[in-house]
């Protein structure tokens, strides 16, 4: 039996009355890309911080049989969220640095490469609060892929970056899937997540909708795409007639 | 408009208050943070008004006669100047620096369509709402000083105290707006910003000496307040008076464009000029090291590491006047104070580890393992901290069981710096920042953590056991605390 890379199961993350995600369960493995689909507010924020460590939560994350992502087990992770996680009064070369070290991982030559393939030459330098947000984007990238980690957690990583950044980001997942990694990944934009994900996961107010691959997701809901299927599976299209009519 | 600046003030405490923004944690409860922002609020500004109402209590009471206790009027003057400025600046601080970085207000006034004079309305207002609570109670207690007691002292010490914490912030903000070009100018800031707010706890610190002093000389005609304290003559209060009207206009004069500058703050918007050099990768526990000091230093909270400092070299100072016969004591006492002031640095790198506390998070790093930098940089400061106190104890004569104790006393600190980790996750899982008394309490119990051994150091030594023994026992102790610490943050499970 080929084992998961990650595994979720029963998870359950509350603030404080409020319940964000509520029994959620589902695998990756090898050289799977799995897309976390949802609409605002439906827990995919949450269900990434809660496998991450970032909040509390109940049920079940195991990374390879493991067991919970803690720890140095992190280093098996590269993880960009949706808000770059970047420590603002280092400089992008300082704080790649402090990456490269945290993670024990020396190969410079491939460091070099991703600031290059980024276009982040001219702004090892510059403390990373003056950064443009596409510019952090690129840096929280790099800092996730440098140490060629087995899952890739990405939030909504295509966020304020320019045309060819996203290509080469594309490529560099595609490449990661050929070579046997796994990847979360959470986005709203139907077309990369239909050009992009092995499987799909449809979650709305914390619970898991619909899953399989697109065609399964599609045939499951009677829809025509994905787009048609997301919106017939958290039961939204007939609230956007009654919208639009009313406008 | 008065809508929209009260929302936008109610943004600036919660932000002050949680750092989420500049965290990236979201508060657990945002109802609840929202509630523990605005009771934070509350709170500094009822905790300011009660000190100074017992100063106002002790220093009339004493005037009528009615204490046994003589109360300076030069030091109550100053006590009052410095806790009903200290209140103001920490709350704007506080709301300031968690915006650093993010112009996301700026861009949302922007964005409403208001005409300039609005947008301007919109920021001093919501600016002013921030300390609004502190300046009514304070304004209450001045009248209330001036028209019940008839006094002016209180009076004029609470009108300058405001004018100057408002001057002080307005000089913060500027500081903080500039666009630096290069890197002297951009030390050079960090330097004034961590520094400013310094002078308070120097105020605080320095009270005994200040009481002392005489009216002779030019304090007695010239200095604002301390004129009036000290002569209470009619050209001291019109002196009083002149620099009351001039500050207050200035500081008015200034409110507007600093309120305007305040939700345009810029995150040290520099390119350093970076010599070329290769990479330097290193160990994990050296590089959080090195981030946890940089962080600090290109943060406010440099000051921090400041004032330890300066507070050793009073202790230092003040060693100078000790009987040779209570050499044994004292040196123990000075040595808890100095062991303290050793846990304050670490105390500070947590703090400015609230900023990307999710980047730090998302890395290969246990819990115990982000504190061992901390510990480092405590037991570091604790030596030379200690390491001055012992060099002095020994020029002043004393034997080597007088330093003993504070050679064995690191572990103390050191303990100290897990605790604070314990307090810091919990609270940033929660997603709030450290609230008041959040940071009472943590201050509580690491004073009681770097106290404790000492004190059966003491305990020993009333039980006659002798100084070396009270002095492994104060050790043994020390290990003990640090030994459990290090248990509860180790074991301590993230989600």
């Amino acid at each position: 039996m080929e084992q998961h890379v990650l595994a979720v199961s029963n998870l359950v993350v509350k603030y404080g009355e409020k319940v964000a995600v509520s029994g959620l369960s589902f695998t990756i493995g090898p050289g799977e890309i799995y897309g976390l689909l949802g609409p605002n507010g439906a827990g995919k924020t949450s269900t990434i911080r809660a496998i991450l460590g970032l909040v509390n939560f109940t049920g079940d994350v195991d990374l390879l049989g493991q067991g919970r992502p803690r720890g140095t087990l992190l280093n098996m992770i590269g993880a960009v969220l949706e808000t770059p996680a970047l420590l603002e009064t280092l400089t992008v070369k300082e704080f790649l640095e402090l990456v490269a070290s945290v993670r024990r991982f020396n190969d410079v030559k491939r460091i070099e490469a991703l600031v290059h393939a980024f276009e982040l030459e001219q702004y090892m330098g510059t403390y990373i609060a003056s950064l443009s947000q596409g510019n952090k984007q690129k840096v929280a990238i790099v800092s996730a892929l440098m140490h060629r980690p087995k899952l890739l957690i990405l939030d909504e990583p295509f966020n304020a970056l320019d045309v060819k950044s996203a290509r080469v980001f594309k490529e560099i997942i595609a490449n990661h899937k050929r070579d046997g990694g796994a990847v979360l990944f959470s986005t709203h934009i139907m077309e990369i997540a239909e050009k992009l994900c092995d499987r799909i996961g449809i979650i709305d107010r914390g619970k898991m909708v619909v899953e399989g691959t697109t065609a399964q997701i599609m045939e499951q809901v009677h829809a025509g795409s994905l787009e048609d299927a997301f919106l017939k599976a958290i039961h939204a299209e007939e609230e956007i007639k009654e919208l639009t009519e009313a406008l | 408009m008065k809508g929209v600046a009260r929302a936008l003030a109610d943004e600036l405490i919660y932000q002050g208050y949680t750092v989420s923004r500049a965290s990236g944690f979201r508060p657990v409860s945002v109802q609840s943070a929202i509630r523990n922002s605005r009771v934070n609020k509350l709170l500094s500004a009822v905790v300011s008004s009660a000190l100074i109402a017992l100063y106002m209590f002790l220093y009339y009471e004493s005037a009528a006669g009615q204490l046994r206790l003589r109360v300076s009027p030069v030091a109550v003057a100053i006590v009052v100047f410095a806790w009903s400025g200290f209140s103001v600046v920490m709350m704007l601080t506080m709301a300031i620096y968690s915006l650093q970085g993010t112009g996301y207000i700026r861009d949302f006034i922007y964005t409403l369509p208001f005409e300039s004079w609005e947008v301007e309305r919109v920021s001093i207002m919501s600016v002013f709402s921030i300390i609004d609570l502190q300046l009514y109670a304070m304004v209450a207690l001045a009248l209330l000083s001036l028209f019940i007691f008839r006094s002016a002292l209180i009076f004029f010490s609470i009108v300058f105290g405001l004018e100057t914490a408002i001057l002080v912030f307005e000089a913060l903000s500027r500081v903080m707006s500039r666009r630096r070009l290069d890197l002297k100018s951009a030390v050079r800031s960090r330097l004034v910003v961590s520094v400013i707010p310094l002078i308070y706890v120097l105020i605080f610190v320095l009270i005994q000496p200040f009481s002392q002093i005489s009216p002779a000389g030019v304090a007695g005609e010239l200095i604002p307040l301390l004129d009036f304290a000290l002569t209470g003559s009619p050209v001291a209060t019109a002196s009083s008076l002149v620099w009351i009207i001039v500050t207050g206009y200035v500081a008015i004069r200034l409110f507007k464009s600093t309120a305007l500058s305040f939700f345009t703050i810029s995150h040290e918007a520099l390119v350093v000029p970076v010599k070329e050099r290769g990479w330097r990768i290193t160990g994990p526990t050296f590089a959080m090291l090195q981030t946890d000091i940089r962080q600090v230093f290109r943060s406010n909270l440099a000051g921090m590491f400041l004032a330890p400092l300066l507070l050793a070299a009073i202790v230092l100072f003040q060693l100078h006047g000790v009987q040779a016969g209570e050499l044994r004591f004292v040196a123990v006492a000075y040595g808890i104070e100095l062991a303290l002031l050793s846990a304050l640095p670490a105390y500070s790198i947590y703090m400015a580890e609230m900023r990307g506390a999710l980047a730090i998070r998302i890395m290969p790093l246990s819990r115990a393992r982000l504190a061992l930098p901390k510990i480092v940089i405590a037991i570091l400061s604790y030596y030379i901290f200690e390491g001055a106190l012992i060099v002095a104890l020994l020029i002043r004569g004393a034997g080597i069981l007088y330093i003993l104790p504070l050679i064995l006393g690191s572990l103390g600190p050191a303990a100290s710096v897990l605790l604070v980790s314990i307090i810091f996750e919990k609270t940033i899982m929660s997603g709030g920042a450290l609230s008041m008394p959040v940071s009472m309490l943590a201050l509580l119990l690491e004073l009681i953590v770097v106290a404790l051994p000492f004190a059966f150091y003491f305990a020993a030594l009333l039980l006659g056991l002798g100084a070396i023994y009270a002095s492994l026992f104060e050790l043994v102790i020390s290990a003990m605390e640090l030994a459990l610490l290090y248990y509860i943050v180790s074991s301590y499970e993230r989600g």
